[in-house]
């Protein structure tokens, strides 16, 4: 693989928090190709990844994070369509906008590409201006229309419904983890919006650090809004992912506090009538519900149960998690 | 999905050899015909277009490379 600088994790993006630049990851067989994209996007105002290797293309976009893949079409050993279906698959990459830079002008190529989930094909040798405002076009289209969770980056509502029901659709066996922050109003009423805004991007990024560290084909997350996530994974691996994930939310939370508050371990407010409220810190409850092959006929009916044990697991004080042990419906509707 | 299962599986892993040659040449003279397009917007900046008449010259060196892997028909007999 030829990546040009050495890729580092995603929390150490290098437009993360000092260049606000956008990163474009570029693969092509051919380096000439290679150092023209890079040239082109990087006077454009991007950054650019390179690679040369496409068996190396979804593990670059991994680490990366790029908010747009180029791909070329004849890559040697595997083609650009391999590419974007092992992308497509993966919940850390699946949303990424694919544009296909391809020598392959046909109608039928780009038709077929088109149809196929690329976002756009454009041919080489191609117009700079043009290919970089294609590329605006289509992260722009895609930041909107995919309907991403604006804070976290996750999927949005849309997206989840329609994992959701593609799964049931299969017949898929699957667990459904539904993590919510507990006491996160008090938070949010004390210290304002913002650092409430810490404690939801904490937690996302805590959902994310884990499906990672326990690798699986079968994982998606989403962020519903406010609070509320969902997970989808193995029915073997929820039980682990929900205890990594309290385990980890419990050891980041103090440090969104104020000495005080954390040194104590509560807030305190006033209600209306004058008393004072002490609410404890914000902590994680997650409701676990494993969909058996055909017991659940809609999204909703899997996400109505897992509200359900959501709510038992909210009851009790400090993050843990409830995984539904009752007999699975018959066939919910 | 399905529409893109089907592209997928429609393209072979090994591609024809000619069918490569082809792509790789059209490659090669599409970055010929790109660094050309460059070099007007940089004739303030003469380091970035010898940088450029390399690149072509650089393609232009491996498409008569490839181009000597074209299969030729026999000479017919005089």
């Amino acid at each position: 693989m030829t990546v040009t600088r050495d890729p580092g994790t995603a929390s150490d993006r290098p437009h993360s928090a000092f260049t606000h630049r956008d990163i474009a990851l570029v693969v092509d067989d051919d380096d000439q190709v290679l150092r023209l994209v890079k040239r082109v996007l990087e006077r454009a105002g991007f950054e650019c990844v390179t690679v040369s290797d496409g068996r190396r293309a979804h593990e670059a976009a991994v680490k990366w994070r790029p908010d747009i893949i180029l791909l070329d079409l004849m890559l040697g050993e595997t083609t650009g369509d391999q590419i974007m279906a092992e992308l497509r698959e993966d919940f850390r990459t699946r949303l990424i906008p694919v544009v296909f830079l391809t020598v392959r002008d046909s109608l039928k190529d780009k038709v077929e590409h088109l149809l196929s989930g690329a976002d756009d094909y454009v041919t080489k040798p191609f117009i700079p201006e043009e290919l970089v405002a294609r590329l605006r076009a289509v992260m722009t289209r895609s930041t909107t229309t995919r309907g991403l969770n604006p804070l976290t980056g996750m999927s949005g509502n849309a997206d989840i419904l329609r994992e959701i029901s593609r799964r049931l659709a299969n017949n898929q066996r699957f667990a459904v983890l539904y993590p919510d922050i507990d006491a996160f109003k008090s938070y949010n009423d004390h210290y304002g919006f913002l650092r409430g805004d810490d404690v939801i991007k904490t937690l996302a990024t805590i959902i994310l650090e884990v499906l990672e560290a326990n690798h699986s084909g079968h994982h998606f997350a989403g962020h519903v809004g406010g609070d509320d996530f969902v997970i989808l994974t193995e029915p073997s691996m929820a039980e682990n992912i929900a205890e990594e994930i309290t385990k980890r939310f419990d050891q980041a939370i103090p440090a969104l506090y104020d000495p005080l508050d954390r040194e104590r371990g509560w807030i305190e407010s006033e209600e209306r009538s004058g008393n004072i409220l002490r609410t404890p810190l914000v902590s994680v409850s997650i409701g676990i519900v494993i969909a058996e092959a055909g017991s659940y006929g809609s999204p909703a009916a899997v996400a109505a149960r897992a509200s359900e044990v959501k709510g038992v697991a909210k009851r009790m004080p400090g993050s843990k998690w409830v995984l539904d042990r009752r007999r699975p419906p018959e066939r919910f509707s | 999905m399905e529409a893109r299962e089907k592209a997928v599986t429609t393209e072979p892993l090994q591609e024809d050899p000619s069918r490569v040659l082809v792509h790789d040449l059209r490659n090669l003279i599409a970055v010929i015909v790109q660094y050309c397009e460059l070099i007007p917007d940089e004739t303030g900046d003469p380091d970035a277009v010898k940088a450029d008449i390399q690149e072509i010259r650089t393609a232009a060196e491996r498409a008569l490379v490839l181009i000597e892997k074209i299969p030729r028909p026999a000479k017919q007999p005089s």
